[in-house]
């Protein structure tokens, strides 16, 4: 079997971005996946996790295009924010006009693990190109596990849901009350001013949601999460079932389109799965969900 | 100029990128080894930066990821200490002949430096060294990674593994999965019984030896194999900046750069 992945750039306001591109196995051209960077990490992912998908996709006939946002991996430009909103899904749609534009790719679905999810499904609600969406780890507010919450200061109305807050709050209080989980939090480093501040912090975020959604960034998110999946076009939500905040967050959020029948949406648990699938039988498993969703892509034809 | 490539030999597909600068007068280039497992993923824009640096100044660079690792060919478990010495063979003839390079140095950080300081023992053609924070005790790193996968059962509920079953795992199926990297027993037993040191380094080799405050409680650890390598005739340079563990997960989504140890290697590199 020859190697065909091959490096690419292009264009995106102003900046030479990089990316791998792998075809279809058997070089068809109608089925384009863009993976988005999980936040820091450059097109490659946690624990080479985009690298095995990928090259999964393109042996089952999807042509995959891994791209570096500005500031990441070989891409030009800086990283001036590091939450997960900092990459602008203008540069996805550049992505997008390059496999149309270069690879001639007719269909386009994207996919992203954390950040990336956050960012695509941004993108995908005003590029209506976009066929199908992929989201592993979907952060609603909740500032996952591998990314520092911002200092009160900086973010005063706080870095989790009241939902967030509340289970977290029950979390540390079973652990409270056992002695190893203290032992490993001082030999680990750990000392009192830093309960002092996770206790602060943690309470301060039961303030009402409402105060949240509405900072700038939220709100763009939400409002984009609500004209995609509003818009009746696919969209996968997949998590780890130890990423439970994540979790009931995303339930929480998406009660608001119990009642719409145009939805189309599905939700996805993966058994002993961490927020970014960091042992080989879940990232396997979560690949494989993902994969047998998308099989009904070929019959899927989207209405605009 | 900044040329992403893939280098084809033997079956592999090693991805690289080559930095040549304007000024192609110059005669001198650095071939980066990046570090074990995600320590690579979480130092991968600090070699960009560097090597930008480097080639801004008139250094040719060679990035380039081993078998396994990062964007090249291959499940990382496949990945060995020998396999790593012939990716690295076959990139420095590449980058020997494609370039015109008449200097070559090797820049390792961590496990990266281990194999930089392993391959000057065996091909006397490397210039000098430039260690990031070189892994001193093998055996030590192999025990992190088995406490690593101790602590990450530690986060689950429902389950109990202990460093035994670890072990027991790892010798009965060859391999022991931490944190979506295969470590394989052969590695575990080969960083177990690596030595940092190599008797037969090239005595004209010079090293340079950058490490961080997070490192300072094993600075006499260092000082020793710097001496070692003194003793034998290289000169070398130890140096301690205050830059914080820029390969730790925390540091790496604060999107840190040691910027004093970036600037030491650069006058380090220039001046010598």
């Amino acid at each position: 079997m020859s190697f065909s992945e091959e490096p690419v750039h292009f264009e995106s306001n102003g900046n030479q971005l990089f990316g791998i591109f792998h075809p279809a196995s058997d070089r068809n051209k109608e089925f384009g996946i863009i993976f988005a960077n999980s936040g820091m990490q450059n097109r490659v992912g946690p624990h080479r996790l985009y690298i095995t998908f990928a090259r999964i996709l393109s042996q089952r006939g999807y042509s995959v295009l891994r791209i570096d946002f500005p500031g990441i991996g070989e891409s030009e430009g800086e990283v001036t924010e590091t939450h997960f909103d900092a990459h602008n899904p203008d540069h996805t749609v550049s992505a997008i006009n390059f496999m149309k534009d270069s690879k001639k790719i007719r269909r386009i679905a994207l996919f992203g693990l954390c950040a990336g999810a956050r960012n695509v499904i941004k993108a995908a609600s005003f590029d209506h190109r976009v066929e199908r969406v992929v989201m592993w780890s979907l952060p609603i507010i909740w500032i996952p596990p591998t990314f520092p919450a911002p200092a009160p200061k900086k973010d005063p109305r706080g870095w989790m849901s009241k939902t967030g807050a509340i289970l977290t709050i029950k979390d540390k209080f079973q652990k409270s009350i056992h002695i190893d989980a203290w032992k490993r939090y001082f030999s680990s480093g750990g000392d009192i001013v830093g309960i002092f501040i996770t206790v602060r912090s943690i309470f301060w975020n039961l303030v009402s949601n409402q105060e949240k959604w509405s900072q700038k960034r939220h709100h763009v998110f939400f409002t984009a999460f609500s004209s995609y999946i509003k818009s009746g076009r696919p969209a996968l939500f997949l998590y780890g079932d130890k990423d439970d905040i994540l979790i009931e967050e995303f339930k929480e959020k998406s009660k608001e389109f119990s009642g719409n029948t145009k939805t189309s949406y599905d939700l996805i648990i993966i058994p002993k799965g961490n927020h970014s699938f960091s042992s080989i039988d879940t990232s396997m498993k979560a690949i494989s969900e993902t994969i047998d969703w998308l099989s009904s892509w070929s019959n899927y034809k989207y209405n605009s | 100029m900044e040329s992403p490539l893939f280098i084809n030999y033997e079956n592999k597909n090693l991805f690289g990128v080559l930095h040549t600068p304007e000024n192609t007068k110059s005669k001198k280039g650095i071939i980066f080894l990046h570090p074990y497992a995600e320590e690579k993923q979480r130092v991968d824009r600090i070699f960009v930066h560097l090597a930008r640096q480097l080639c801004s100044k008139g250094y040719s660079v060679m990035r380039f990821d081993f078998h396994g690792c990062g964007d090249s060919i291959g499940n990382f478990e496949e990945s060995t200490f020998d396999s790593q010495i012939s990716d690295l063979r076959t990139v420095f003839n590449m980058f020997v002949i494609d370039t015109g390079i008449e200097e070559v140095s090797l820049f390792g950080i961590r496990l990266g430096a281990n194999i930089a300081i392993q391959y000057a023992g065996m091909d006397k053609n490397i210039d000098k060294l430039i260690l990031w924070s070189p892994i001193i005790n093998g055996a030590e790193y192999a025990e992190t990674l088995i406490r690593n996968k101790l602590f990450s059962s530690l986060m689950d509920k429902n389950i109990k593994i202990s460093k035994k079953q670890i072990l027991s795992t790892l010798d009965s199926e060859g391999c022991v999965d931490i944190d979506g990297f295969y470590l394989t027993k052969q590695h575990y037993e080969y960083l177990n019984n690596m030595e940092v040191y190599t008797k037969s380094l090239n005595s004209s080799c010079e090293a340079f030896i950058g490490i961080t405050k997070s490192e300072a409680s094993i600075i006499t650890k260092y000082e020793s194999f710097a001496k070692k390598l003194r003793i034998i005739g290289n000169k070398c340079d130890l140096v301690l900046t205050d830059d914080k563990m820029y390969w730790d997960q925390r540091t790496h989504y604060e999107w840190y750069f040691p910027d004093n140890l970036i600037k030491q290697t650069i006058d380090w590199i220039l001046h010598h």
